[in-house]
């Protein structure tokens, strides 16, 4: 029993030191000053917040239990999906930029309303800032696994319709494949479902 | 030299993006395109012109607070662009259809604007 005790003491004390040479670095690289004094300002405040901010700190990082080797494997896995993002990303922009600047701006907002299965709050965060960041596209609001977007031109919305986006999130998570959601195109705020 | 074109080239698009926001800003009927125009079209263009002034200062500290930027924008943008688009449904603004302007005009998304005095 000490010894699970002390472990996890240990992993608290990791997480918090992590923290705190994460802080120091990120001041001297806003500071770019080395001098004995900045330094030492640099450490004090630091450990200041570091100490403020322990509990927030603690309670983002997933308990041992949770955390298996799967862990690492999900931070690759996130990682090389940044890649298909940023393509995403100068596609949608492309697209975005061609209705901005065509005459007659053949644009045709509407809102979508669609589910996802993804279970993992996480993952539903990560869904909607990857549908934000696409252009095309805006997360209006998310609860409960709902999710209303607005788009610009229906097509720009295709990655959601078609579920590729969810699968390529659930794949970082290893959740199940899901069929293409069930989509609802409204045009006012009425036409929303509840 | 092949890093300064690099450089010109990336800042040179990275300003395009930033343009066509900007256009998009005034062009665009109501708030919800709008924040596509200007909090999505800055992220590539932001991405861009960081990316270029980050190759055209080389390995410096410059270039590591050039990258910060970077990473704080990606970060919130999706989050205050959410916050803008949240807030104003519910509101309960509506937002701008193609079919609402059938009733008049010749079918441009700029008549309508121009009826709506925008």
């Amino acid at each position: 029993m000490k010894k699970v005790a002390n472990r996890y003491r240990r992993e608290r004390l990791t997480i918090v030191a992590l923290e705190f040479i994460v802080l120091v670095l990120f001041w001297v690289i806003l500071s770019g000053r080395f001098q004995v004094k900045y330094v030492t300002l640099g450490v004090i405040s630091a450990g200041l917040v570091t100490f403020l901010t322990r509990d927030l700190v603690l309670s983002v990082f997933p308990h041992e239990a949770e955390r298996d080797s799967r862990f690492f494997l999900r931070i690759g896995r996130f990682l090389a999906y940044l890649p298909w993002l940023l393509s995403r990303i100068v596609i949608a922009n492309l697209q975005v930029a061609y209705l901005v600047l065509h005459p007659r701006m053949p644009i045709a907002p509407a809102l979508l309303q669609f589910r996802t299965g993804l279970k993992r709050n996480l993952a539903r965060v990560i869904v909607a800032n990857s549908i934000t960041l696409t252009p095309g596209t805006i997360t209006v609001s998310l609860k409960d696994g709902r999710y209303i977007v607005h788009a610009l031109v229906p097509p720009s919305a295709s990655d959601i319709t078609e579920a590729t986006l969810q699968n390529k999130v659930g794949e970082i998570f290893m959740e199940e494949r899901e069929e293409p959601p069930a989509s609802h195109w409204a045009y006012s705020i009425e036409e929303l479902e509840e | 030299m092949i890093l300064v074109i690099l450089a010109a080239v990336l800042m040179v698009s990275g300003a395009f993006f930033l343009t066509v926001s900007c256009i998009g800003l005034i062009r665009l009927p109501d708030v919800y395109s709008r924040i596509h125009a200007v909090g999505k079209s800055e992220t590539l263009g932001a991405i861009l012109m960081l990316g270029g002034l980050a190759i055209y200062n080389g390995w410096t500290l410059t270039t590591a607070r050039l990258l910060l930027i970077l990473l704080f924008i990606l970060l919130a943008n999706p989050a205050a662009t959410h916050a803008i688009a949240r807030s104003a449904l519910v509101s309960g603004l509506e937002p701008w259809t193609k079919q609402k302007k059938q009733t008049g005009g010749n079918g441009t998304a700029e008549d309508e604007s121009a009826q709506q005095g925008e």
